[in-house]
């Protein structure tokens, strides 16, 4: 916590902290926005643990949280209309998204400039969303504006730039434009001696698993203990002799912490079209059974393929599962590996607030 | 057979070519007409023959080509659009077809597809239309008794009016789903689903107690399988099996003999997986003797 | 063959081919218009006015259907074809039905230069398919061109594919095609393209788009016609070439053009070419030429290769009596052709320029040549005066225009034979006769008895005595 912390803290903090407090469901670590003379038109607090959404009008900001967080088919969201307001969305573990209206008027950019109090925190993270087919110029331009605020509050929030809407575009061309847009944001920050350890770009796109792997590498760095996760999952995969193990929500398919060997895009996308279809068999064959506290688990999936690597699904809760590659030979030993996972889910199940 | 348009080449594909639902947008027109073969369960030589829909191709099969196009059918497939704005043409199209068919082949079986369901969104108003024609193709078509059924490239029902055809088609059914049945029993299996290898149509389907056999749920798997197939083959790692194992039930997708899969879904949570599972590899050698 | 005021083939008619998502293979647009019969369009709702075309159709299809009975018997009767239709062939329009299965084919076929023959007419096309944003995904057109059956068509080869890679290029970047707006540019277009390349071989498309959905930058392109000419032949030392123009008229022509007034003939033309051309007798082979000309013999085939490309030369094979000749379907033409039978006439009389020999008798004489019998035999056999006909240029005719196949004859020496016989009966004929391990070595049935006696030296009929001598030789004649 910085020292602006302290001075913001002298109203009424005890009370926001029991509004949001079970939405959270952990620790006291709450920076909540002082009530600063009412120059913002929208006088409230923002969650803890929050990403916000920021960006051009028209740039996918909702259609992007509605994909990953609603499950809605890409090609439902071609119909939504412009947020006007600012929205918000809970999604576990305590994190909430922040969908804010797309920056096109002064009120709007206003807002934003005047109101560097929703930067604070040490759990926040901006995703700023640039649509890659349309006027670049103007989205950099923005999010320099927006930069500039977050920095002098919290100099080290992330800035995610979702480079959005790069379907249909080919492979070279895809690098093209990251490339370029990196060079220009970089170089301006240098110039303006901005903190540039901070910056992500990923290329996205609602019609492909890259929105959610995009995401991923956002609500990673918010987990809680996210740490500790990580370290339990290494174990897990070093001690099991597994390639790959990802922790994956299992309604969203966002992966909220993995093993620290790198992620390839492809196998994540796999693992979400297999989460997709054991859903869909699942929810023909029958419902959960309500969650018991004892160790067994809720279901596990044995996906044998002819390849290198098999799959193997554990479980931990309803929403929560542990998604592992692993030669056929490990895979096949389904005891082994169901001792091990209950191992991990209960470490898992006491680290997260479930 | 049947208009332009009306979605023959699209549900050839999406059946028998791995395409999925949305892939068929990208097909353009049949010119004139398209042969393809296909193995299934095993020995089993589909010729399937797909004839564009257009005025100019009609006119061909109806009066030159009539005898080639005609002759020798075992099933014929007319695909009706439910969209169609003339449905006097498509019925006297009909007519004219059967008309040939009583002709060079006498004793192929007519199936009669409404496609295009997914426009309706009632429920009730689908099985109106299924019936009225229903109605209006049984009058229609006095030597052959067609079979109806209401389809979409969007759902499962376009995979049950296949695997119907399917069934109708596969000489020794009866004493495959016998066996089926059997194996059900033996192995304290809640349900028993014969699937094809390469189609994933259900070919045969049981259960251990006396319900009806929800085919519906067995098609959605079969989709679904199917599209998670795709998804393997293109990470370069093909699909195998799955075994998912729940408080409740367990469920087995298993490759069974050369040409055929095995769906097992045991709901007693006493029976171990791996015992059905040497269930389903004992009994594999008794079914490559009857469905290859 | 009929040739337009360019020198080409004349385009008889042209239309534009399109795949309709509903009607499948229609015309669109035809110069003239009423050139392509595109037959009975049944379905297409226009031909209600047909329904008393043929009476007696209707009560076999009729019982069939009993409700709505009178509005299916009208559409019945659109799908069964009146037979009364048949005779299409023969209306001199070109039946689109038969061809439509090529005009728009299967998609293997796209992007392919098809000719296909209709009877009377030819009909080249270049079958394009766009992808985009169409109805059924696909657009797919063909710009087909009809010539006289019996056209030499090679040369607008070229033109008919950059007519399609043209209007594709339009249809991609201003859908001029599926726009049915652009009928209009295109018929002006169509129309004076047949014009313009029947008229002057080449012509500049100035497409007037007004109206169009979509603009098109580019509105003019060139079209134009080459002649087509083969890969040059290959020559070998025995062929004779044969003058086919007045070489002497050639220089002067040619000198004049540059000099404008008569300058000095033989100025202009390569050397090389200037000495082969003094040799060309109609006789002498293209060794005995160089031999003659005194330049190697390669560099007189190269000269002779130029000389054949365009046209100025012959070539046939060295003219001897013990040649076997063979008459061919050809022939016809010299039975309808007047201007070639009169040619002919003054061919074959040769020096004794007074006597002439009547068509008929000639016409004789060409079909009587075959049944293997070499020149000399046929000769005798058909009491041939040599005197008022000259046997020479009597075949040399032939082969040019094609009536007169020479049937070759290959040697083939015949191992086993040969050695018995060659150890036996003739123990010296090698080291008298002279055949020598090269000629030998060439008796494998590939080379003809020309090649043989070329390479060997000697005429044909010294080497056959040879052959004969040596033993164990069998003559393929084919």
């Amino acid at each position: 916590m910085n020292g602006y912390g302290s001075s913001t803290h002298a109203g009424g903090s005890g009370t926001s902290i029991g509004m949001y407090g079970q939405g959270l469901g952990n620790t006291g670590l709450t920076t909540e926005t002082g009530s600063d003379q009412g120059v913002a038109p929208h006088k409230d607090q923002l969650a803890d643990r929050r990403v916000m959404f920021m960006g051009l009008p028209r740039s996918g900001k909702t259609s992007i949280i509605k994909v990953v967080l609603d499950n809605e088919q890409a090609y439902d969201t071609l119909g939504l209309l412009s947020t006007t307001q600012r929205t918000e969305h809970r999604m576990m573990p305590g994190i909430t998204v922040y969908d804010f209206p797309g920056i096109d008027d002064y009120a709007e950019s206003q807002y934003i400039v005047l109101n560097p109090d929703i930067y604070e925190g040490e759990h926040t993270s901006l995703v700023f969303v640039v649509d890659s087919q349309s006027d670049i110029q103007s989205a950099i331009t923005a999010l320099f504006s927006v930069m500039r605020t977050a920095q002098s509050v919290n100099p080290h929030i992330p800035i995610n730039v979702f480079i959005n809407k790069i379907d249909g575009l080919s492979e070279e061309l895809k690098q093209d434009i990251q490339h370029d847009i990196q060079q220009r944001v970089l170089k301006n920050m240098s110039f303006e001696n901005l903190n540039c350890d901070h910056m992500h770009f990923l290329l996205t796109t609602i019609y492909s698993e890259s929105i959610k792997e995009a995401f991923s590498k956002v609500i990673q760095y918010l987990v809680p203990q996210h740490s500790s996760l990580e370290a339990i999952i290494n174990s897990f995969c070093s001690k099991s002799s597994l390639d790959k193990v990802l922790l994956i929500d299992f309604s969203t398919k966002i992966y909220l912490a993995t093993d620290s060997s790198p992620t390839y895009s492809p196998r994540y996308t796999f693992a979400c079209k297999t989460i997709d279809v054991i859903d869909e068999i699942s929810a023909l064959c029958g419902s959960y059974v309500p969650v018991d506290e004892d160790d067994l688990p809720l279901q596990r999936i044995n996906v044998a393929l002819d390849g290198y690597e098999d799959i193997f699904i554990y479980q931990i809760s309803p929403s929560l599962t542990l998604f592992c590659f692993g030669p056929p030979q490990i895979i096949s030993q389904t005891s082994l590996l169901e001792f091990n996972g209950s191992k991990v889910a209960k470490a898992i199940r006491k680290l997260l607030p479930i | 057979m049947g208009r332009s348009g009306a979605g023959k080449t699209s549900m050839r594909s999406l059946i028998f070519a791995n395409y999925s639902a949305s892939d068929t947008r990208r097909l353009g027109a049949t010119i004139d007409v398209e042969h393809s073969t296909v193995q299934f369960m095993g020995d089993l030589g589909l010729n399937i023959w797909d004839c564009g829909g257009q005025h100019k191709y009609l006119d061909n099969y109806l009066n030159e080509q009539k005898e080639s196009i005609f002759g020798n059918v075992e099933v014929l497939i007319f695909v009706f659009d439910l969209e169609t704005t003339n449905k006097d043409r498509e019925y006297t199209l009909y007519d004219e077809c059967l008309l040939n068919l009583a002709q060079y082949s006498r004793d192929a079986k007519v199936y009669c597809l409404v496609h295009k369901m997914d426009k309706i969104l009632d429920s009730d108003q689908k099985a109106a239309m299924v019936e009225t024609y229903k109605k209006a193709l049984n009058k229609r078509s006095d030597m052959f008794q067609p079979g109806v059924y209401g389809t979409s490239i969007w759902d499962h029902t376009l995979y049950q009016a296949w695997s119907q055809i399917v069934y109708a088609l596969v000489p020794n059914m009866a004493t495959i789903k016998r066996h089926l049945s059997n194996f059900c029993r033996l192995t304290d299996a809640a349900e028993v689903v014969l699937f094809e290898r390469a189609t994933f149509l259900v070919v045969c389907c049981t259960s251990g107690d006396e319900d009806e056999p929800q085919l519906e749920k067995y098609m959605t798997i079969s989709q679904g399988i199917k599209h998670y197939r795709n998804t393997c083959t293109e990470q370069t790692s093909p699909f195998r099996s799955v075994h998912i194992r729940t408080r409740a039930y367990s469920l087995f997708v298993e490759p069974f003999t050369k040409s055929t899969y095995i769906l097992v879904i045991t709901a007693d949570p006493e029976i171990e997986p791996a015992v059905t599972k040497a269930n389903i590899d004992a009994a594999r050698s008794h079914f490559a003797k009857l469905a290859d | 063959m009929e040739f337009g005021s360019s020198g080409f083939p004349e385009i008889r008619a042209i239309f534009l081919a399109q795949f309709h998502p509903d009607q499948g293979p229609i015309v669109r647009l035809s110069i003239p218009e009423d050139a392509v019969d595109a037959g009975p369009r049944t379905y297409s709702g226009s031909c209600t006015g047909r329904s008393d075309d043929n009476p007696g159709e209707e009560p076999q299809t009729a019982t069939e259907s009993d409700g709505g009975r009178h509005e299916t018997h009208r559409l019945v009767e659109l799908i069964k074809r009146p037979p009364s239709n048949k005779p299409v062939a023969c209306s001199g329009k070109i039946d689109f039905n038969s061809i439509q299965a090529m005009v728009i084919p299967k998609l293997t076929l796209f992007e392919r230069l098809i000719t296909v023959d209709t009877g009377r007419y030819k009909v080249m096309c270049y079958p394009i398919a766009v992808e985009g944003n169409y109805v059924r995904n696909v657009f797919i057109f063909n710009m087909c061109f009809a010539f006289d059956i019996d056209a030499d068509t090679m040369c607008y080869g070229p033109v008919v594919k950059r007519m399609g890679c043209l209007l594709k290029e339009l249809e991609t970047t201003g859908r001029l095609l599926s726009d049915p707006g652009g009928s209009r540019p295109l018929k002006t277009m169509m129309r004076q393209l047949v014009s313009k390349l029947n008229d002057h071989g080449e012509y500049q498309i100035e497409l007037d788009l007004k109206g169009l959905l979509q603009p098109i930058a580019a509105t003019g392109f060139s079209i134009k016609l080459f002649p087509y000419y083969k890969n040059p032949r290959n020559i070998e030392p025995y062929h004779v070439p044969v003058k086919q123009i007045d070489f002497e008229l050639a220089k002067c022509k040619s000198a004049q053009t540059v000099y404008q007034q008569g300058a000095p003939g033989d100025v202009l033309w390569d050397l090389v070419l200037d000495r082969v051309t003094q040799c060309i007798d109609n006789v002498n082979h293209v060794r005995r030429i160089a031999k003659l000309a005194q330049i190697e013999e390669e560099t007189v085939i190269l000269a002779l290769k130029h000389l054949d490309y365009y046209g100025c030369i012959a070539l046939v094979d060295v003219f001897q009596f013990s040649n076997v000749y063979e008459a061919q379907h050809s022939i016809r033409d010299l039975f309808r052709d007047g201007k070639l039978q009169r040619e002919c006439q003054d061919y074959v009389v040769g020096d004794a320029q007074d006597s002439t020999v009547r068509v008929g008798e000639l016409l004789g004489l060409y079909a009587s040549i075959g049944q293997r019998k070499t020149v000399a035999e046929w000769i005798v056999d058909n009491n041939v005066d040599v005197e008022r006909l000259d046997v020479r240029r009597f075949v040399v005719f032939g082969i040019i225009n094609n009536f007169l196949r020479r049937v070759h004859c290959y040697p083939v020496l015949c191992e086993t034979r040969s050695d018995g016989k060659g150890r036996d009966n003739t123990p010296d004929s090698s080291a008298e006769g002279g055949l020598d391990p090269r000629t030998l070595e060439m008796l494998d049935g590939t080379h003809t008895m020309d090649e043989i006696s070329i390479v060997a030296d000697r005429d044909s009929a010294a080497l056959r005595k040879m052959l004969d001598q040596h033993g164990g030789v069998e003559y393929i004649y084919m």
